[in-house]
């Protein structure tokens, strides 16, 4: 049997899983931000710090996951070549978190504070600074996004990855582990009753992303499945192979059913008198396996990635006359 | 997809740095202390950026080999890279740079990290592994007044040397210090060349042992069809020019059979492959023989002419039907038929006779004995394309002298007058060949014991046990077969002394330890390549000062003989007076090939080409067979004693099949029903050795059998696992490797893997039960050894399960 | 641009020695138990005892449009003018591994130096543009291996039966029989 794809691992994993989460957390949180400007403000506060926190981790791995960490960290030396989807993707990865950055430290009273005294323009214009912060990080997180799936497929050799339906499943992925995220945070941290209908629209929205997760996962396995011998391969191997369990179990039953149940039932109990014990229990468990399924999502689609060279039976009647890498 | 030790994208291990890692090596229990660094090693090359290039030839086919010459790339000191002597004319031709696997890799034997460094004696029991450091001088001193002694008590035949794959040290300067000190105990493998070489020269004749005529194609370019049964060249003489003549000849049209029970590379481009059953190639050759005869495929002519005794033997073969050999071989009796008919139907035929059917089965000889017989009475012998007939080239430009190995010194006894028997074969402890049967004319430097019957000795007492056995660049508990047996036999021998560049397994056995230079340390050593465009000479230049206090292995002995006071016969002690006098009358100075750096081309400038040989020279070719003619019924050894003295040899072909065998001892295979066998040489390794080399270890790391992946299944064993394999005489651990190349009831392996690799942090392996030695599986009783050459077998009986790993 | 260089493997007389395999390791100084910047491949079909063994030995293409230089965020791959030969600048090379993903043939390999991979030899010193050879076809002991202007290795080629091992968008430069 062909070994799993082991050069772009946890590491790198970790990356995508983070940086998506780092752009739907900011998604939340400016929504929130520009949708109820001034409130909410533990829930915005943590958020943003949630996106810069997520992105520095996620950043942080994916330097480490480099053989020359140091000399990768110089951008401006190291990503030239516009050819290449990971020069694009690194700027804007340093401009995103720029602007994910100032726009934590805007929220964060004492620094705003701080600022303001310091800074008279500041002082002044602090709620439109935060407000078109929120606004230029709109797309850039999206791009973040994005990026994280078309950084795979760009690549060219890896059929699982060579696909449109591929970035598109690590976007909604992104918004719905991000939205988990700040969930959970909101779940804790925010004491403000009137926050209850903006949780229940976010929930809301956590149904219409698992479901259309849903479809675009289904899409994903489905257009693999039918695209050729070595496409059908890698995805066997989630499907019915060696990451079957994990991708069954903890992508799917985890990180798509359980979330969904669990938002579902909490806009069914929302009308009704419940132990405060089940309103945080029911967000929290369903934002945690959100977040277990979306990193193992990364994961597998990762390991999962066999090489065009490698995957196809095919290919292993080569040089006996039959073409071997087409 | 290389499956086979593969190396993921990951390193391996983090370990030191490769070529000549000079980390201290710490001594473990069993092993000395041989802990150096750096700037111990004396490097002795100029220091310069520039890089320097000194000629060498490739120890990796074993030490004191002349096959291939190399160019060694020094910088600042260090050897760095190598590559094929494009001057010298190796493999195919003048120009060729080629080199194996293992010639590739060659500075690692100069750059081994546990090379051993000083003599050691022995001061803890034996097998426990305690040394201290001596002097060369103690150590010689004790060596020769241990050997006098035992000449006075015991006759000098009471020493006995080891002698592994052919040796240049042990084939002269060593066979001269039998000769002088008296004994003829030189105990050849009797698993080798030799063994073939006995059986052509009794059935097809020759002028003597290394002359024997033979089957394999003179003339590939002629030949229509060449058959490579159990020939490993692939993997035995990989550069040595006939894997790329076969091929060449192939892609002109050459039609090949491969009879090899694994479908090795030159098998998987044959015409025809015969996945024959390990130990049963003496059936096969006697029902083709009997194929051909039966089916009128034979030259009539002659047979008529030049065959003595073919009526006979046609109808003792008549038994041999193809039906009866498919029992025992595996192969189904189609095949041997069609098989046979090729060989008796396409003309020019020659026969690549190999190692594993010749040397190393019990019916040895009558398997080399009917494949030439086939030769014979198809008419191929002597002809363009066909066996015994080869290109003669023109003279050698450079004339050198072999060295004398005093033949005239050794004494005859009493016994030998009385017998008629040549000087010293009387006291054979357990000849080779039937001890009349020893003539300087059909041995190849004089007496020989088997080896394995030289230790045995030591175990049974008869006739007598050696006393002193002298191991150089030899293994025993590898070489043979039963270590457990050999490591018994060295426990209770005398005097044991080993001299090798590493501590070798046999070693804990000794009782001195002495340090041997690798050719790339000592400029003891020329060697010459003769060719139509001319005649190349080169010597070993040395590439630094040898490590420690190693010595060469031909110095050894001339000190040895100074201390023995057998200075006078031995240059007293200076092995250039040795070299000059082989140099002797050549028109080359000692000092010249010295500083050759890439060796010396003396261009032919006469025009002289190769020419045909004289075809069908008949008379010539057997002059020195009873009659003049081709043995069919072999008068010269037939009914005559065999090489123990238990009874007498058979004139016409036996199949006796190996001690254990699916189809001659079907009880036993009832409970050992696979067939185990193992791969004699290998490429990337030399027999035993250089399994520490970091190049070749790490494309096979771990001890192997390969296997056919329905018989994995079947034992819920998968590529990769460990797996216990046991016959009715011990177990090893090994790793399965599963291949369709292979028949679902064959095993077969590699042996040796005693030897640890530091530098990938890989273990050495065991000799004895439980460890991955594979000689420990094979029967070692002498009494089925074959009674005319002494082959021994390497097939076997087993039963396999899946086992931890092995540690 | 100067002619394309490339490799030519003769299957009919490759038999997996690894000769070309541990001369590219020893002259271009790679550790044991690292990389391998070329490999034997063997590739296997039939069951006993029809079974059939093909073994190619391999590196890196030096595709006409090498995917491996486009997707190197440094700009640390280039291809050269003079003979087509696609080789890395390691200092420049942060080690991201995104080659290896768009390398169809999966070629790359890295050490802490960088990615590591075939570079006809360049790096130790071998003129190709003098006809040198690269050391894994002057030592293949079967001349199994070829080095040369890819015009020159299909007219070789053409002498056998070809086989199409390797063939892609990237366009290797690389024939087999």
């Amino acid at each position: 049997m062909v070994e799993l794809q082991d050069t772009w691992s946890w590491l790198p994993a970790i990356y995508l899983f983070l940086g998506g989460l780092s752009a739907g957390a900011f998604l939340t949180t400016a929504f929130v931000k520009l949708a109820r400007p001034g409130r909410f403000e533990k829930t915005v506060t943590g958020g943003m710090w949630i996106t810069v926190g997520a992105l520095a981790i996620g950043l942080f791995s994916l330097i480490a996951e480099v053989e020359k960490p140091l000399q990768a960290m110089w951008v401006f030396g190291s990503f030239v070549n516009p050819t290449s989807w990971m020069t694009i993707g690194a700027w804007l990865l340093l401009v995103a978190f720029i602007v994910f950055l100032l726009s934590a430290l805007v929220a964060t009273k004492p620094v705003a504070e701080w600022l303001s005294g310091s800074w008279k323009w500041f002082g002044a214009h602090r709620e439109t600074v935060g407000k078109v912060l929120a606004v230029v990080g709109i797309p850039l997180a999206v791009g973040v996004a994005v990026y994280t799936g078309i950084l795979l497929g760009a690549a060219g050799s890896i059929p699982l990855w060579d696909t449109w339906l591929l970035p598109a499943l690590f976007t909604v992925s992104a918004f719905d582990t991000g939205l988990a995220a700040v969930l959970i945070l909101a779940t804790f941290v925010e004491r403000d009753e009137a926050f209850e209908p903006i949780r229940s629209l976010l929930e809301k929205v956590v149904v219409a992303l698992v479901v259309l997760e849903g479809i675009v996962l289904v899409a994903f396995v489905s257009t693999m499945q039918g695209a050729g011998t070595n496409e059908a391969t890698s995805v066997g191997i989630l499907t019915e192979g060696a990451l079957s369990v994990q991708f069954w179990l903890l992508v799917v039953v985890v990180g798509l059913v359980v979330p969904l149940v669990a938002a579902v039932v909490q806009l069914l109990v929302a009308r009704r008198r419940v132990d405060k014990a089940v309103t945080t229990a029911l967000p929290v468990a369903g934002g945690a396996c959100a977040l277990v399924g979306g990193f193992t999502l990364r994961f597998v689609v990762l390991a999962a990635g066999l090489h065009a060279a490698l995957v196809s039976p095919v290919a292993l009647e080569a040089a006996q006359g039959i073409s071997m890498f087409l | 997809m290389n499956k086979e030790g593969s190396l993921t994208r990951r390193a391996f291990i983090a370990g030191t740095a490769a070529l000549g890692a000079a980390a201290a090596v710490a001594g473990t229990a069993s092993q000395t202390l041989v802990a150096y660094a750096a700037d111990d090693k004396k490097t002795g090359a100029t220091s310069s950026n520039a890089t320097e290039i000194k000629h060498e030839w490739c120890q990796m086919c074993g030490p004191a080999r002349t096959h291939c010459s190399t160019l060694c790339h020094i910088k600042d000191g260090r050897w760095t890279h190598v590559e094929g002597n494009p001057k010298a004319g190796n493999n195919y031709g003048r120009g060729s740079k080629t080199l194996c696997a293992k010639g590739n890799a060659a500075m690692s034997v100069l750059y081994a990290p546990d090379r051993i460094l000083y003599p050691m004696k022995r001061t803890g029991a034996k097998g426990e592994g305690k040394f201290e450091r001596t002097t060369w001088d103690e150590a010689l001193d004790s060596i020769a007044k241990k050997l006098k002694e035992q000449k006075d008590q015991y006759g000098a035949k009471s020493y006995g040397v080891l002698s592994p794959q052919f040796y240049a040290v042990l084939g002269t300067m060593g066979r001269r210090f039998l000769n002088v000190h008296g004994s003829p105990n030189y105990l050849h493998s009797a698993i080798c060349n030799s063994q073939r070489m006995f059986s052509r020269l009794v059935t097809l004749g020759g002028p003597n042992h290394m002359g024997a005529n033979g089957t394999d194609p003179g003339q590939l370019a002629k030949t229509k069809l060449a058959v490579n049964w159990g020939y490993n060249s692939e993997n035995s003489a990989i550069n040595q020019g006939n894997p790329t003549a076969r091929l060449d000849a192939m892609e002109k049209g050459m039609k090949t059979i491969d009879i090899r029970p694994m479908q090795d590379a030159m098998a998987s481009k044959a015409d025809m492959w015969v996945p024959v059953r390990p130990g049963t190639d003496c059936a096969l050759a006697m029902a083709a023989l009997n194929i051909i005869i039966q089916d009128d495929l034979y030259d009539h002519d002659f047979v008529a002419n030049w065959c003595h005794g073919f009526d006979q033997l046609a109808e003792h073969m008549k038994p041999y039907t193809a039906e009866w050999a498919s029992e025992h071989t595996g192969v189904p009796a189609s095949q041997i038929t069609e098989m046979a008919h090729m060989m008796g139907t396409i003309k020019p035929m020659g026969i690549y006779i190999g190692n594993g059917i010749g040397d190393q089965q019990n019916d040895g000889h009558w398997t080399v004995a009917c494949a030439s017989l086939i030769e014979a009475i198809t008419g191929n012998l002597g002809i363009a394309g066909g066996g015994s007939a080869s290109m003669v080239p023109p003279k050698p430009l450079i004339k050198t002298n072999s060295i004398d190995i005093l033949t005239d010194r050794l004494p005859k006894t009493e016994e030998d007058e009385k017998n008629g028997y040549m000087a010293g074969v009387s006291d054979l402890v357990g000849p080779e060949t039937p001890r009349w049967f020893q003539t300087m004319k059909t041995q190849e430097s004089g007496p020989t014991t088997a080896y394995f019957k030289g230790i045995n000795s030591i175990l049974t007492g008869e006739p007598y046990p050696l006393r002193c056995i002298f191991g150089q660049s030899s293994n025993p508990l590898s070489a043979t077969r039963q270590p457990k047996k050999v490591e018994e036999a060295l426990k209770k021998l005398d005097f044991y002394v080993v001299m090798d560049t590493q501590w070798n397994s046999s070693c804990d056995y000794a009782d001195y330890v002495l340090p041997a230079a690798t050719n790339y340390e000592t400029s003891h050593q020329f060697g010459t390549k003769n060719s139509p465009a001319g005649t190349f000479i080169a010597i070993n230049q040395g590439i630094q000062e040898p490590m420690g206090e190693s010595r060469s292995d031909w110095q050894y002995y001339l000190d040895l003989a100074q201390k023995m006071g057998y200075g006078d016969d031995f240059w007293n002690g200076d092995m250039d007076a040795c070299l000059r006098e082989q140099l002797d009358g050549s028109g080359i100075d000692l000092d010249e090939l010295r500083a050759a750096n890439d060796g010396i081309f003396v261009e032919r400038t006469d025009g002289a080409k190769a020419t045909e040989p004289a075809y069908q020279d008949y008379a010539k070719m057997f002059e020195a067979l009873p009659h003049g003619k081709v043995q069919c019924y072999n008068e010269w050894i037939g009914n005559k004693p065999n090489c123990d003295d238990t009874g007498t040899i058979s004139p016409l072909p036996v199949y006796n099949g190996p001690a254990e065998s699916v189809a001659g001892t079907p009880e036993i295979a009832k409970d050992y029903p696979l067939v185990f066998s193992d791969v004699h040489a290998y490429r990337l390794c030399n027999h035993s050795y250089y399994v520490d080399v970091p190049y070749l270890r790490e494309l096979q790391p771990y001890p192997w059998v390969k296997m056919n992946p329905a018989t994995a299944e079947k034992y819920g064993i998968k590529d990769g696992d460990w797996v216990k394999v046991e016959s009715p005489h011990g177990w090893v651990k090994l790793v399965a490797r599963t291949m369709e190349g292979i028949a679902p009831d064959v095993l077969m392996s590699r042996r040796g893997w005693w030897q640890k690799c530091d530098e990938l942090d890989l273990p050495g392996y065991g000799h004895g039960d439980g460890g991955s030695e594979v000689n420990v599986l094979y029967d070692s009783d002498p009494a089925h050894f074959d009674p005319f050459n002494s082959a021994m077998s390497k097939q076997t009986l087993v039963k396999i399960s899946k086992t931890e790993e092995a540690k | 641009m100067g002619k394309q260089y490339g490799f030519y493997a003769d299957t009919s007389r490759c038999i997996k020695c690894w000769a070309c395999e541990v001369a590219c390791k020893q002259w271009n100084g790679i550790e044991p138990g690292t990389i391998a910047r070329r490999k034997v491949h063997e590739v296997d079909s039939g069951k006993f005892p029809d079974t059939h063994r093909t073994f190619v030995s391999m590196s890196c293409m030096h595709c006409e449009k090498p995917a491996c230089k486009e997707v190197c965020p440094t700009g640390a791959i280039s291809k050269r003018e003079e003979d087509g030969i696609v080789t890395v600048d390691k200092d420049k090379c942060i080690g991201c591994h995104y080659c290896f993903f768009a390398c169809p043939f999966g070629v790359p390999e890295y050490t802490d130096a960088g990615m590591d991979k075939c570079d006809a030899c360049l790096g130790n010193g071998v003129k190709i543009d003098e006809g040198e050879m690269p050391h894994c076809v002057a030592t293949c002991p079967t001349k199994a291996l070829h080095f040369g202007p890819m015009d020159e290795l299909r007219k070789m080629q053409s002498e056998k039966v070809a086989k199409e091992v390797v063939s892609g968008s990237s366009k290797p430069s690389f024939v087999a029989s």
